[in-house]
């Protein structure tokens, strides 16, 4: 049986969507086995994505507009301003989690945001001064 | 012909927000769908045109967040908001709001909403309108439960006044019953309901439940789309409707309009509604409460009159006027059931879990409304209903065949349905004679058990 990468991967997909765990396909005197490993594919990438990358990204607890009050390469210590975000007509205030340096803003001022939309990411590590790329 | 909306957000979940995106965009409307973050993969916001997600799980912080949906409404641009049913459908606060924040609420005025959210002013109101109402009295502080007696005898319900759903809610059959079953209804309102307010009413042995869909607009024009037969409940969760009644006769389905029309009208009223009523043996109705939105069952009513009640109602939110009668002959029968995700073996306990293989049955006469799809990941957060299954016949007899054989091709894995009820149930005798009352399916529980 000619092994076929593309079939494979669209058969674990398939397989985790069903949840199975194994699946054997046989193919007249060959025959090969497939076994999703716990914890699944989608958790472990998850992990390793935040062990590659030690950036803290600060997301919305709510519905509103997105107000930027820090600038990308600015210094922030933890507890101090990062945005507002306008529900109607209330603010709330969006602290930083960590102090660090701003590494990305992904929402323009003044748009709309949804509930658990990242705002923007901080360096916790990294020193205030020029921003390493 | 009034300018319609250009975007609705809908301010709910499930079936009933795909049920009002087909509406919208048979009408032409753009979507806004809301979600919370365990419904990302719902196919409502699949179907919607844009979707926003509103708050975590939990629905007092999505779908019960009311400065988030009306935010969400503003950042899509939205110009009217559709409540569906449940959640904020009957909150006269929400639909204020929404007002007042210069959108269009798809529902009644929040007046018409307090008007019938209260049981006992509801109650007063009713009878002032002419409308029959169960005899009791409202309980105030003096009354001593031989005052209540010697004016209501047993049996007697006692009822929260600010209830639903048979919460706070007791019937009495024997006097010296009487005082724990008040303290025990009282302690229950105010935990469900935050007010001790109760009532007490005669209490009907053997009664149906029977509705009437009423359909009114904003220049005083009120009519009736005839009944729906909800006798098939259990603890006074519906799990199925018919239209017609097998037991009303036109003379009856005719004043019981009549009423309802009286009903509507007297507060109000400017949308789709439905007015509940309780039939006794004796062929007596009495107003039991009105539902100030669009109810699951609506599609039975729909089955029968050609009438699409969700377009229409965004259409009478739009300023439109009512370009129809009242409907007292029903072209046909319909049915629906009810498909949660319940195990009625152990009590009708809702149940999570993901639908592993799903196949919906077809062919004439059958109708489907669901939001479940292969793959798709029950969460437990919210109400079990998964899927509503309407058969239509030319009479009585072929829609409980079409529905029975529409429940026998019908397969969902992966999660225990009140599908396996509903194949027992509609093979019942008393079901198919249509001899039942609202508390048959309890004593049909109980005898299948023994």
């Amino acid at each position: 049986m000619k092994i076929d990468m593309l079939r494979l991967e669209a058969l674990a997909d398939m397989m985790e969507q069903r949840d199975l765990v194994e699946v054997e396909l046989a193919d007249g005197d060959s025959a090969i086995m497939l076994e999703l490993a716990p914890p699944r594919r989608g958790r472990k990438k998850l992990i390793d994505d935040q062990v590659e990358d030690p950036g803290v990204t600060v997301t919305s607890s709510r519905v509103g507009i997105f107000l930027k009050r820090v600038s990308v390469g600015d210094q922030v210590a933890e507890g101090g301003l990062l945005a507002e975000l306008r529900v109607m007509d209330v603010k709330y205030r969006v602290t930083s989690p960590a102090s660090g340096v701003v590494e990305e803003i992904f929402v323009e001022d003044g748009m709309g945001v949804e509930y658990g939309q990242p705002l923007l990411k901080l360096d916790p590590g990294s020193s205030p001064t020029p921003r390493q790329e | 012909m009034m300018p319609t909306f250009r975007r609705v957000l809908i301010a709910n979940r499930g079936e009933i927000a795909v049920r009002i995106i087909r509406a919208c965009r048979e009408l032409g409307i753009e979507t806004v769908a809301v979600h919370s973050d365990v419904d990302a993969d719902s196919l409502h916001v699949k179907l919607a045109d844009e979707s926003i997600c509103i708050g975590p799980a939990p629905s007092r912080d999505s779908y019960l967040n009311i400065a988030a949906i009306l935010s969400a409404a503003k950042i899509t641009g939205a110009d009217a908001i559709h409540p569906g049913y449940g959640f904020l459908a009957e909150n006269d606060r929400f639909a204020e709001l929404v007002e007042q924040s210069g959108f269009c609420f798809i529902g009644p005025s929040a007046t018409s909403i307090r008007a019938m959210g209260n049981k006992v002013a509801a109650r007063k109101r009713m009878e002032e309108a002419g409308v029959p109402v169960v005899p009791g009295l409202y309980l105030n502080g003096q009354s001593t439960s031989s005052d209540v007696i010697a004016k209501v005898k047993p049996p007697l319900l006692i009822k929260a006044a600010a209830g639903g759903g048979g919460r706070g809610m007791r019937v009495v059959r024997a006097e010296e019953d009487f005082d724990s079953s008040l303290l025990a209804a009282q302690n229950e309102a105010q935990s469900a309901f935050g007010s001790r307010e109760v009532y007490i009413e005669r209490y009907l042995e053997r009664a149906r439940h029977i509705e009437i869909q009423v359909v009114a607009d904003r220049f005083g024009k009120t009519i009736h789309l005839g009944e729906r037969d909800c006798s098939t409940q259990r603890r006074h969760q519906k799990l199925v409707e018919e239209a017609p009644s097998p037991v009303l006769t036109p003379e009856l389905r005719h004043r019981m309009g009549e009423a309802a029309i009286a009903a509507a009208a007297a507060v109000g009223y400017y949308t789709v509604g439905t007015i509940e009523f309780m039939l006794t043996q004796d062929m007596e109705f009495y107003f039991l409460e009105m539902n100030t939105r669009i109810q699951v069952e609506h599609p039975v009513t729909e089955l029968v009159t050609n009438v699409d009640l969700v377009k229409l109602q965004i259409l009478l939110a739009a300023g439109e006027p009512l370009a129809m009668e009242s409907m007292e002959e029903l072209n046909g029968h319909a049915i629906e059931c009810r498909i949660n995700s319940e195990d009625y073996t152990k009590n009708f306990a809702p149940q999570g879990g993901t639908v592993k293989a799903l196949h919906l049955p077809g062919g004439p006469g059958i109708r489907i409304d669901t939001h479940i799809y292969e793959g798709y990941r029950i969460p437990t957060n919210y109400d079990s209903l998964l899927m509503k299954i309407l058969a239509k016949g030319s009479n009585r007899r072929e829609a409980i065949i079409r529905m029975q054989r529409a429940l026998g091709e019908l397969v969902i894995e992966g999660v225990p349905t009140t599908a396996s009820f509903h194949r027992k149930f509609l093979d019942d005798e008393n079901f198919i004679n249509g001899a039942i009352d609202t508390g048959y399916v309890e004593r049909w529980l109980g005898s299948t058990r023994s």
